[in-house]
């Protein structure tokens, strides 16, 4: 019974699943016609929903109880300090690859660079037809209506990462103020000094496992489904704007293939597994849950087991980076960021000079980690942030970009979940020995207590 | 088991009663396209060359603004030498004048009984109102703006088209300046470079709206839109029907272009006549009030765009 059911998460089994869910998706018009249903690919789409909101259920406890207990846990080992530094210069400099390949992209590749009148005039009557970038209507005279304040930007990335409230923050579902707080309340448990700190990092680390345990079960479902997701998925896609845009897709996608591969070889080497496909089959239950979901943190608990239980890293530094990296290490959105705004400099044919690259550079970094914790369509709009200082209109591009999303959004996902296992799998050491547990002999000030206690 | 015999029977009876009423479904007939702007001029110049033949009597009683016009048997009507597509234009492949403007106008000449003609010589708007002024022409029917400037030479009727004001504002250019979020409030307080047809009404338009643009004149609206599009300018200024136009009838404008309709101002279109001639003008509104009425559907701004230029006025 184990072994059948093991069955459903071989690569075989998922990757054929992908493959018969975007075939329903593809042929959702004939199939929904013969079942005489009304939207066929719409229909199995709702299980899963079910799905998707099931695997995002414990996310939020489990990156609060994964960054607690093992921050804690590294500041009273001796490495601590060593390895946040290690986190710091990895993740960073990964920030900063990312950002060059896709200027690199962007640059020689020319996304929006001599595109035919046939695409142009398709681009065209999608910006006239939408709300926002239409014509506006507005009065000379009269009071003036305050202007919408928009929701973005830098001010306010920063303000959002301190909760008012962390109860609010946990309901509102806020992974940035999560994590914030995940951070602050490990290192306030690596600062205590008695049993009470170790009873709190084993209760955390209990609870995480549970919640592990938790999704772990239901990916077991995982074929069942991305054959929902992906049905669901490809049928929304919009074919005339899919091949207006098939230059910037295309080249998207070859930027993230190439990527991919590289992130591939740096886990091969890491993982000290000798066989790279073995690698492959390893990551790819994440792999093919970031395409189909298109939610980074729900693959989040899929992507931590595949690097612990799998690869044999060790356990805590992986519960520390991961989370962590998933929420500010996001190399899929600057990726895309990097190769959206040369597209938007090369349709209004500006010609961008050395200090242009500088600001694009900076902008695409901050505008991608503002983004943090945030996914979907609402992550288009804070390119903004990287168009407005170049003096770029963002408005137009903000339509068609988001009309091509569907087909980007599950190759962002894709990039930035794995460019963070890679980049753990750089920070992280293998395993040694197991220990799970922490003993209270590790404690100093906890035998002292237990003393006091004997005596 | 009978019960369930006579149900059967029921929903078969139901059954063919259901496929019957689909079955007698008529289709919708197809509808009958309205004729094109050519071929209601000619059916209208037609109409015109029949009516003026015949001469006419008995106008000892008619004040002598009216019997100048109706002896002469003809109305002679001003326009700009420039088309004014969609008022008034040369058809592509007949090269006769057609356009809004030339179907009131014989509609007109066509009440009055006398034949149409149509004077070009001026080449702007204000000289239309010039020859008006002079008496060379007896109605400026030019796509003409009512404004007070104006109304001080000549008189004139009710506006049989009501245009809001509007800006097409390069993006590019936009952005350098303002944020797209506050385009409301950088349109009150307007600063940049603003591009109008010289000698319209858009030159007064933008001195008592736009008080701080830099407003540059252009000889025709064709070079104010080729500035725009060259970034020379941040917008040009003029009606709504217009700025649609170019939106929808230049390459990649909706992507390098941002339309901005002003709710709270207008462009009314109107005719004017000499200020010796108050009964023409009274006859002219006595006309349009029924003209207008017969006529209100076609003469909203996405009609307009639609008929003349063959594409969805989306507006």
């Amino acid at each position: 019974m184990r072994r059948r059911a093991a069955l459903l998460k071989h690569p075989l089994v998922i990757l054929a699943s992908v493959a018969v869910g975007s075939l329903i998706g593809l042929c959702n018009a004939p199939i929904s016609a013969f079942l005489g249903m009304g939207n066929f690919a719409k229909t199995i789409a709702v299980p899963g929903q079910i799905y998707l909101f099931y695997l995002q259920m414990t996310v939020i406890p489990i990156i609060i109880t994964a960054i607690a207990s093992s921050l804690a846990r590294l500041m009273r080992s001796r490495s601590g300090e060593g390895y946040i530094r290690r986190i710091v210069v990895v993740f960073v400099s990964g920030i900063v690859i990312t950002a060059a390949a896709a200027m690199l992209v962007g640059a020689l590749g020319q996304p929006g660079a001599g595109l035919d009148k046939s695409t142009r005039g398709v681009l065209t009557s999608l910006i006239s037809s939408g709300p926002q970038t239409g014509a506006l209507e507005v009065t000379l005279s009269g009071a003036m209506l305050p202007a919408a304040a928009r929701e973005e930007g830098l001010a306010v990335f920063f303000t959002s990462m301190v909760p008012a409230n962390i109860f609010s923050a946990l309901s509102l579902g806020s992974t940035m103020a999560v994590v914030f707080f995940s951070i602050t309340f490990g290192v306030a448990i690596g600062f205590l000094k008695n049993e009470s700190a170790a009873f709190l990092i084993n209760f955390l680390s209990a609870l995480f496992e549970a919640f592990q345990k938790l999704v772990g079960a239901s990916l077991y479902l995982l074929p069942f489904g991305l054959v929902c997701l992906m049905a669901g998925q490809i049928a929304e896609v919009g074919i005339q704007v899919f091949t207006a845009m098939s230059k910037f897709i295309v080249l998207y996608c070859i930027g993230t293939g190439v990527l991919f591969v590289l992130c591939t070889m740096v886990i091969w080497q890491r993982s000290g597994i000798r066989n790279p496909l073995k690698v492959l089959s390893f990551v790819f239950e994440p792999a093919m849950l970031a395409l189909a979901t298109r939610n980074s943190m729900a693959v989040l608990p899929s992507a931590i087991t595949c690097l612990e239980r799998d690869m044999g890293f060790d356990k805590n530094q992986i519960n520390l980076t991961l989370p962590l990296g998933m929420t500010l290490g996001r190399f899929g959105n600057i990726f895309y960021f990097g190769i959206a705004v040369f597209f938007v400099a090369q349709i209004y044919e500006t010609d961008l000079g050395l200090m242009s690259y500088v600001v694009i550079f900076i902008g695409i970094i901050l505008a991608g980690t503002a983004t943090a914790g945030a996914s979907g369509i609402v992550t288009i709009s804070v390119i903004s942030i990287a168009l407005v200082p170049l003096r770029l209109p963002v408005e137009a591009v903000l339509v068609i970009l988001m009309a091509i999303d569907p087909i980007i959004d599950p190759f962002r996902t894709l990039l930035l979940v794995y460019a963070n296992v890679a980049a753990t799998a750089v920070v992280a050491d293998r395993r040694q020995n197991k220990t799970a547990q922490v003993t209270i002999k590790e404690f100093p000030g906890g035998r002292n207590g237990e003393n006091g206690h004997g005596g | 088991m009978r019960g369930i015999k006579y149900l059967w029977r029921l929903a078969l009876c139901a059954a063919v009663l259901l496929s019957c009423g689909r079955r007698a479904e008529v289709p919708l007939p197809e509808q009958v396209s309205a004729p094109g702007p050519l071929a209601v001029v000619r059916q209208l110049e037609e109409e015109n060359k029949q009516r003026s033949s015949v001469a006419m009597t008995g106008l000892r009683s008619y004040p002598k603004e009216m019997r100048t016009i109706l002896e002469r048997g003809r109305i002679v009507f001003g326009m700009t030498a420039a088309d004014q597509k969609p008022f008034f234009y040369k058809d592509e492949q007949t090269g006769r004048l057609i356009g809004l403007d030339v179907e009131l106008a014989y509609s007109i000449a066509n009440r009055l009984g006398v034949r149409a003609v149509f004077n070009r010589e001026a080449t702007s708007f204000d000289g239309v109102v010039l020859k008006v002024v002079r008496k060379e022409v007896d109605v400026a029917l030019s796509k003409l703006s009512r404004t007070t400037r104006r109304s001080a030479l000549v008189r004139f009727t009710r506006p049989y088209i009501t245009f809001r004001q509007a800006l097409l504002l390069n993006r590019l250019e936009l952005a350098k300046v303002s944020s797209e979020d506050n385009l409301p409030l950088f349109i009150r307080r307007f600063t940049g470079t603003m591009a109008v047809i010289e000698n319209s009404s858009y030159v007064g338009y933008a001195g008592v709206n736009f008080p701080n643009a830099l407003v540059k004149t252009y000889a025709t609206w064709g070079e104010c839109v080729d500035a725009l599009f060259a970034g020379a300018v941040l917008a040009v200024y003029r009606d709504e029907g217009e700025i649609l136009i170019v939106n929808e009838t230049r390459e990649n404008s909706a992507i390098l272009m941002k339309p901005v309709f002003i709710n709270d101002t207008q462009d009314p279109i109107a005719m004017a006549v000499s200020h010796e001639a108050p009964l023409l003008e009274a006859w002219l509104n006595t006309f349009l009030e029924e003209y207008l009425l017969q006529n209100s559907e076609e003469l909203t701004v996405g009609r307009i765009v639609k008929k003349h230029f063959g594409q969805g006025g989306g507006i």
